[in-house]
């Protein structure tokens, strides 16, 4: 038998001990369990009324699970550009967001120990990017000014952000089919925004690109 | 298993970078996510050890590929002296 299989069956006889063998656990996409039940006081699915107390000391709802592996994936999508086009500084941020978002993932489903070798790892290794970059200055280019319109790009993440925050009451439950649409409702927010906002500064400025842009 | 595919996806594209581009720092930058996604995949599924030994080898090539890119740089700065003072005589 694999060693996780036995982290699993474990995490559910500690549910089964808390909350009886009538309640069975539900399994989110990465196999762990997603029961709402589970989740620490900070986890938005924590303010619905009747929430049950944390059989857990890292467990975390479905729809914070999924959120973080949706940001390590756009993120890697960043560092994916990154590395083509050789940004540097940019891409090794973008893989330190991975590194985190993964960690926390991994704390849901594992434990601290899986989030703490993450960690460590993004941390050593986005060190050592970071200081070859400083003693190379590979990407050293003049100082722009920055660009008030790429503020506007934030506005996704903030969305994000409330959507799961102030959301919390209406992801009773926590099914994966909520955090699902919510993630893609993110997704293409995200996606209309990077598009729409440029092409309107373009447009406005009379077809030329933004001064400055990168 | 998605995570599993996206990390050997950035192994190959961190050697198409290598190999295109000559870029060793992007090419350690892209090793330095493989390995993150890799581990994870593997402190998922349990196999702590395993996690640690893929970021350990992580931070190891990382370093390597860092080191060698500090040192191209410095030699093409030390050929550049050595042009300079070779026109000034």
């Amino acid at each position: 038998m694999p060693k996780g299989s036995g982290v699993l069956q474990r995490q559910a006889e500690e549910r089964q001990n808390v909350f009886g063998a009538a309640q069975q656990p539900r399994t989110g996409i990465d196999g762990g369990a997603t029961t709402r039940a589970g989740a620490k006081p900070w986890c938005p699915a924590s303010k619905v009324p009747g929430f049950g107390e944390s059989s857990g000391s890292h467990a975390m709802c479905g729809t914070c699970r999924v959120v973080l592996l949706a940001v390590a994936v756009i993120a890697s999508c960043a560092a994916l550009a990154g590395l083509v086009t050789t940004r540097l500084e940019r891409m090794a941020a973008a893989v330190g967001v991975v590194g985190s978002a993964l960690a926390a993932h991994g704390l849901a489903v594992t434990g601290p120990a899986a989030a703490a070798v993450l960690l460590v790892c993004t941390v050593a290794m986005m060190a050592v990017v970071l200081g070859a970059v400083a003693v190379i200055e590979v990407d050293a280019r003049p100082r722009r000014r920055l660009q008030t319109w790429k503020l506007a790009l934030l506005l996704p993440v903030v969305g994000v952000v409330a959507m799961v925050v102030l959301g919390g009451e209406s992801l009773e439950g926590a099914s994966l089919a909520a955090s699902g649409r919510a993630t893609a409702i993110a997704a293409l927010t995200l996606g209309v925004a990077a598009v729409a906002v440029p092409l309107l500064v373009r447009r406005t400025q009379g077809g030329a690109p933004p001064e400055g842009g990168s | 298993m998605t995570s599993t595919v996206l990390g050997l996806c950035l192994v190959g594209v961190a050697l198409a970078v290598l190999v295109l581009r000559r870029s060793l720092l992007a090419s350690a930058v892209g090793v330095a996510q493989a390995c993150l996604a890799l581990a994870y995949v593997a402190a998922v599924q349990g196999r702590l050890d395993l996690a640690i030994a893929i970021g350990v080898a992580g931070v190891g090539i990382v370093i390597g590929l860092a080191g060698a890119a500090v040192a191209v740089h410095r030699r093409r700065g030390t050929d550049h002296v050595d042009e300079l003072r070779e026109l000034q005589g």
